[in-house]
């Protein structure tokens, strides 16, 4: 299977950084981009290129909130974990992008 | 207190990029960690470890760019960055700022004088409820008029009317002549105005007949009266009456205004005879005295519905007063009031000299702005290697705009302050300079409104300036731009731009310039019909009688003054008129003559002793002039121009005809030249003159013929006057020449304005021109050396450099000229210019223009047409 290009995935990093923290743990950036790619199936690989920048503008945004912790290695790592306001952002982009699949299918079915 | 940790951030960068390391450190750590546990090598693992998370660099810089505080950090650093760079080239960015402080504080201290005008409040009670009302068909209103209106009226809840005049105060010392204003006891209550010491008028002191009492203006206490505490109930001897002082004015108090007929500070305040006899009849001859009038609006009601209510009452006195002359010019049937508010009263035409002030220094800063974006594009291409530096290391163009943008900041700040400061000098030397006083503008000074405008212009100049630099400078391609050849045409196009843009709104101020200094040389080299040269002007107030009214003592007076300084050795000759040469003349009305069918003409009137004409030279065309002997109880002679003669189609002959007056016959015995007595820009008026001895008016000029210099001369004078009536007070004193100049005040001082304008601008245009052309030639050494090494000729090296550029002078040049056309209607209005431009004076600009260009171009081309190829190469 092709793997979805960096560019169409851009806008929607977000809502699947979202969604993933929306799971209810924190994580830190290393385990979100591998829940990422696991989640599907490896269609989406995250670059590091785009997924920290991604972090730290939501971290400013409020959506997200990050606090440094001890990881299972014994090593300090960032920890990102979802706000109110993330969830209600959440909310709001999962519609949008599951109404503009929906239409994209329907369209593609039958023309 | 995330948020205080994260402001805490902007002062240690080095936590946030502390953590940025280790996030990205940890991340790697993970991803070689769980590639080994796949199976790949450690060199295996390093390299797809890499390969994934690309260019660090640049996702640092993105992960720096997301944060706020990071933002505001990475921008304090851009400053420091900027500043650095300022200061490595101190000369450019010292000019850059000079220049912006030029253009901003120009703009600043013009913002100054129209906040005075529209925006301060004015220093009265409620100072928008308060309103002049002026009779609009131009005839003279009288006091018994705006009693009819006050009575009428139900849209003003007060009127009140004021009168300014020159008063003679005698009985302290030398007499000396001061400035008066009388009022009605209205005057001060509506203003809101209470007196400091003692009280302001009383009702029943507007009654003719009363004792006098007089209010002091506080100036006038302090500098006349020692600021003495018991001046209440002290008399003072004015114009030969005793009068009680019995109030002192507040200090901050003026109401002297020249836009409302007071042309100097008032020194005190008497109270206004209100006869209520002197009613229509009066004015309906053309004998009203012109009054100020002041009316407060009830509150809430808008100025239309006074404007309406006034026509309909004008309408009313028009019903019942029935004019004793009907279809004459001063029948009331033709009342009609117009009613101004008191700012617009106050700033009066003034207007039109803020617009010009607004006009001349926005186009300077357009000029700064655009010189301003030539210097910084310049320093932008240099800067082509550091930039590209940066940009390989990570920054966005973005930060690179906003780099630029910075320093344009930092540069137009310096500029802004540096402004204000020139500000608050610049609104003080501006209002010193305007050709009449204006206390409205004198009291402008810098506020925070007036320092939040300065910062806004500042900034908004900030972004026209360093827009085009920013966005030229920003971009780079990497190759070229990191190898040590690097040249670049880049930016030429907008360089060349910026030089037609100051050419054209520089040549567009040097139109209005020669504009205005067409209309000053026509006004000034018309023939003025007399000759000033020599003659010395003062005024004089004879200190008895009513100065609304001839006095048969005055002529007598006058002529005893005028015999005793004619004795004085050195004297030629010496004259009293009531109104000179290029100052209003005191009476007038329409003329017929006797027999002859003409609805007749307005004219001018000026009473005269013998000797007038001979002292200011007007030429006698036929006749005689007046002799000592033309005396008597009753007008039976006068002597008129020449323009008098033309308009009833009489030449010479026009002697011997006679006037047409109520009171007899009035016989022409004589014919003068015309002289230029309303101002040298209107035409030449019909005008006639009678004898002193007959008829004259208390208050006139002495006009005195010498060749003594000014001040002897005064001397003497004074004391001849003395010796005649030792309470007699001589003021105004001028030699004839000074009153020509100052009749040309206006128009001169547009000139001067716009003139500075015009060569600041052209000024900054050349200096534009000339760095564009240097850099030109600095860009092409290379180019310019091979071609001279191959043969090309100075005269084609020079060509080639100036040829593209004199292709943008020249669009702008007739930009310029095409804007200058546009706008001549507009600053002829604006400036009271008759003149209409001459294509010649259209030439004339432009060949200046060229002139200067050529002067700028010539010093970077002659550069050019002389560098040794082979040191040129070399350098290469």
């Amino acid at each position: 299977m092709a793997k979805i290009r960096k560019d169409q995935l851009l806008g929607k990093l977000d809502l699947l950084v979202l969604r993933i923290l929306a799971c209810g743990e924190s994580m830190h950036g290393y385990a979100i981009a591998e829940r990422i790619e696991q989640l599907s199936e490896n269609v989406f690989q995250v670059g590091e290129g785009s997924l920290y920048p991604a972090l730290h503008r939501m971290d400013e945004s409020g959506w997200i909130r990050s606090e440094w912790g001890p990881s299972d290695h014994n090593r300090r790592a960032r920890y990102y974990r979802i706000t109110a306001a993330g969830r209600r952002q959440l909310e709001e982009e999962e519609g949008e992008w599951l109404r503009a699949a929906d239409a994209m299918r329907r369209v593609l079915r039958l023309a | 207190m995330a948020f205080f940790r994260r402001v805490l951030n902007i002062f240690r960068p080095e936590r946030l990029e502390r953590e940025i390391y280790d996030e990205l450190e940890f991340h790697r750590e993970m991803r070689l960690r769980r590639l080994q546990e796949r199976g790949l090598s450690a060199n295996e693992a390093e390299a797809e470890t890499r390969r994934r998370m690309g260019n660090l660099s640049v996702m640092k810089e993105e992960m720096r760019d997301a944060r706020v505080v990071e933002w505001l950090a990475s921008s304090l650093q851009d400053l420091r960055h900027g500043l650095v760079l300022l200061r490595r080239d101190p000369g450019v960015s010292a000019l850059i700022v000079l220049v912006l402080a030029l253009g901003i504080g120009g703009n600043a201290a013009v913002f100054t004088l129209l906040k005075a005008a529209f925006l301060d409040r004015l220093p009265f009670r409620d100072a928008e409820r308060l309103v002049t009302i002026i009779e609009n068909d131009g005839w003279i209103p009288t006091v018994s008029e705006f009693l009819e209106i006050r009575k009428h009226t139900r849209t003003l809840e007060g009127m009140a009317f004021a009168e300014h005049r020159d008063m003679q105060l005698s009985g302290t010392g030398e007499p000396t002549r001061v400035f008066a204003a009388r009022v009605t006891a209205s005057f001060f209550p509506l203003l809101g105005v209470n007196a400091a010491m003692g009280r302001t008028f009383l009702e029943e002191e507007n009654q003719p007949g009363r004792l006098p009492v007089v209010i002091l203006s506080h100036a006038f206490w302090r500098s006349r009266m020692g600021s003495d505490p018991g001046v209440i109930g002290r008399t003072l001897r004015l114009d030969g009456q005793p009068a009680v002082v019995v109030g002192v004015l507040p200090p901050n108090f003026h109401f002297d205004y020249p836009t409302l007929d007071a042309p100097e500070p008032v020194d005190l305040y008497a109270p206004y005879p209100v006869e209520s006899s002197l009613a229509f009849e009066r004015a309906a001859n053309g004998q009203g005295v012109p009054v100020q009038v002041l009316g407060r609006m009830r509150t809430g009601v808008p100025l239309e519905q006074v404007q309406s209510d006034l026509w309909d009452t004008a309408l009313v006195l028009a019903r019942e007063n029935r004019s004793p002359f009907p279809g004459h010019p001063h029948d009331p049937a033709m009342f009609g009031f117009t009613v101004t508010t008191l700012r617009d009263a106050i700033v009066g035409d003034q207007r039109s000299l803020l617009w010009l002030l607004l006009g001349g220094v926005g186009v300077l800063l357009l000029i700064a702005c655009a010189n301003t974006a030539q210097l910084l594009l310049a320093r932008s291409l240099r800067r082509g290697r550091e930039i590209a530096v940066r940009a390989a290391l990570g920054a966005s163009r973005l930060r690179l705009i906003r780099q630029f943008l910075l320093e344009g900041m930092v540069l137009a700040c310096g500029g802004g302050v540096a402004g204000l400061l020139l500000a608050g000098w610049m609104t003080h030397v501006l209002v010193r300079l305007l050709p009449v006083r204006s206390p409205l503008l004198a009291s402008a000074h810098l506020d925070t409104r007036a320092v939040g405008f300065t910062l806004a212009i500042s900034m908004i100049s900030a972004i026209v300036f360093a827009i085009i630099p920013a966005l030229k400078g920003s971009r780079w391609t990497p190759a070229p731009s990191l190898s040590t050849h690097f040249t670049t045409s880049e930016g030429n196009r907008w360089r060349h731009a910026m030089i037609a843009i100051e050419a054209a709104l520089s040549v567009f101020l040097l139109c209005g310039a020669a504009l205005v200094a067409q209309n000053l040389w026509k006004l000034i080299s018309a023939p003025l019909g007399f000759n000033p040269e020599h003659v010395l002007a003062m005024r004089l107030q004879l200190p008895f009688g009513k100065v609304e009214q001839p006095d048969p003592r005055a002529g007598v007076a006058l002529q005893q003054y005028v015999d005793k300084i004619e004795a004085i050795p050195g004297i030629e000759s010496a004259a009293t008129v009531t109104g000179p040469p290029l100052r209003p003349a005191r009476g007038g009305g329409p003329v017929q003559l006797v027999g002859v069918a003409d609805p007749g003409t307005m004219s001018w009137s000026h009473q005269i002793t013998p000797d007038y004409f001979r002292t200011l030279g007007i030429p006698l065309l036929a006749g005689r002039t007046f002799r000592l002997s033309d005396a008597g109880p009753k007008l039976t002679l006068a002597i008129v121009n020449e323009e008098f003669a033309r308009h009833f189609g009489l030449g010479p002959n026009v002697v011997g005809k006679q006037i047409d007056d109520p009171e007899g016959p009035i016989t022409i015995v004589g014919l003068v030249g015309t002289v230029r007595t309303r101002g040298l820009e209107t035409n030449p008026f019909p005008e006639y003159y009678y004898s002193a001895q007959q008829l004259s008016w208390p208050n006139v000029y002495l006009v005195v013929r010498s060749a003594l210099p000014p001040g002897p001369l005064l001397r003497q004078v004074r004391a001849a006057i003395e010796s005649v009536n030792p309470d007699q007070a001589v003021f105004g004193v001028q030699t004839m020449n000074e009153l020509v100049a100052d009749s040309v005040v206006e128009p001169r001082f547009d000139v001067y304005l716009i003139g500075v304008f015009a060569l600041l601008a052209v000024g900054m245009a050349a200096a534009g021109m000339y760095s564009v052309i240097s850099f030109l030639v600095s860009q092409r050494t290379g180019e310019i050396a091979i071609r001279m090494a191959l043969g090309a000729s100075r005269g084609a090296i020079i060509k080639t450099v100036l040829g593209a550029t004199s292709l943008w002078v020249v669009a702008g040049l007739a930009g310029g000229l095409y804007l200058g056309l546009a706008a001549s209607k507009t600053i002829r209005s604006l400036t009271d210019t008759e003149a209409v431009g001459s294509a010649a004076m259209y030439a004339a600009v432009a060949l200046f223009f060229l002139a200067v260009t050529l002067v700028a171009a010539y010093l970077p081309a002659r550069r050019a047409s002389r560098l040794d190829p082979a040191v040129a190469l070399r350098c290469e």
